[in-house]
């Protein structure tokens, strides 16, 4: 077993060689080197090991016609596109979408019969609501037996 | 209908022709995807980004300029991808406060094995290296999986980073340096922890 010092500075030696690309022959000075330091041999396979396996790593591949009709898709669907959209104008089209939601609400709610204009019509629902002959005559009496 | 060269599919791109954009998907599909993946380390989200480059690619066919090859145009249009996404990761991360990805990797590793840290597989051998470009500033990350992974010349790097050969023969540089230390000490660790 060699001291700390050589490990050191062979570690450093072998990560320079592995990340480089190199690949370890017989006839290499640091081959040699290493029959002779079974920790610098550890850290070889180490760093070698991973450099491979990294570089064996590839994503798989889905089926091609499948990515590009995804790809596809996503040109052609509108609302990636309003995402894709440079900021200030994508700020505009999320405010004008907004807008649009708001008044459609209001729309429609005004249709169905709520007046927003009048809080007279509020005070006198709730004095209404809570006016107790109102829930005896109205509702409770008139409640199922059990 | 065959192939089409570099000038044709050129032609076909800037007409608008889905045959000519398919072909490009297939000539540099995989190539996009192997490049974000070691950049960004995700799976799932490596394949989102390839597809959005392919959308890009769509999108700004008119103002390409030819002045560089269609996959050096294509290889910077994925870079730029990747790098944006490891921005906002680097916000998310951030705020979120967690510890490092292989920190985490290594206590659910212990958690789940009583004799501690058993001898690594090649899954684990796979992502030592993951982490320890993890570590690597963008720039350095970019430069040195261009060349060493994607096999591309100084100069092919240095025109899709939009730099000199000189930056990324320096950005190589450190980002071997950083990566021989991280190496060092990731093989302590897990020494240690065995």
């Amino acid at each position: 077993m060699k001291n700390n010092h050589h490990c050191a500075t062979y570690q450093d030696r072998i990560s320079d060689f592995v990340l480089s690309g190199y690949q370890l022959t017989e006839d290499n000075e640091l081959y040699t080197e290493l029959q002779q330091c079974q920790q610098c041999q550890q850290f070889y396979n180490f760093v070698s090991d991973s450099m491979m396996q990294w570089n064996d790593a590839v994503p798989e591949l889905a089926d091609d016609n499948a990515f590009t009709e995804k790809v596809f898709s996503r040109i052609n669907n509108p609302v990636y596109a309003a995402i894709k959209l440079h900021p200030v104008r994508s700020f505009v089209a999320t405010a004008a979408a907004v807008v649009l939601g708001l008044t459609i609400g209001w729309l429609s709610a005004a249709s169905s019969g709520v007046d927003f204009g009048h809080d007279d019509y509020y005070a006198t629902q709730s004095l209404e609501l809570f006016n107790d002959d109102l829930f005896a005559s109205d509702i409770l009496y008139e409640m199922p037996q059990q | 209908m065959g192939k089409l060269d570099e000038n044709a599919l050129l032609e076909g791109l800037r007409n608008g022709e889905q045959a000519a954009y398919k072909q490009l998907i297939m000539d540099y599909r995989s190539m996009v995807q192997s490049l974000i993946f070691r950049m960004i380390g995700d799976e799932d989200d490596a394949l989102d980004l390839s597809q959005e480059v392919f959308v890009q690619v769509w999108e700004s066919i008119s103002g390409f300029k030819a002045q560089s090859s269609i996959k050096t145009w294509v290889y910077t249009i994925a870079v730029r991808k990747a790098l944006n996404y490891l921005r906002a990761k680097k916000i998310r991360r951030f705020f979120s406060l967690n510890e490092s990805n292989f920190d985490q990797y290594l206590n659910n590793r212990k958690n789940n094995e009583p004799d501690g840290f058993h001898l690594l597989n090649q899954q684990d051998m796979a992502k030592v290296i993951h982490y320890a470009i993890e570590k690597l500033p963008p720039n350095q990350r970019t430069a040195f999986v261009l060349s060493k992974t994607q096999g591309l010349s100084d100069a092919e790097t240095a025109v899709i980073m939009d730099t000199t050969i000189g930056a990324v023969e320096s950005l190589l540089v450190r980002a071997k340096r950083k990566l021989k230390e991280e190496l060092k000490t990731l093989y302590n660790e897990m020494k240690n922890e065995k």
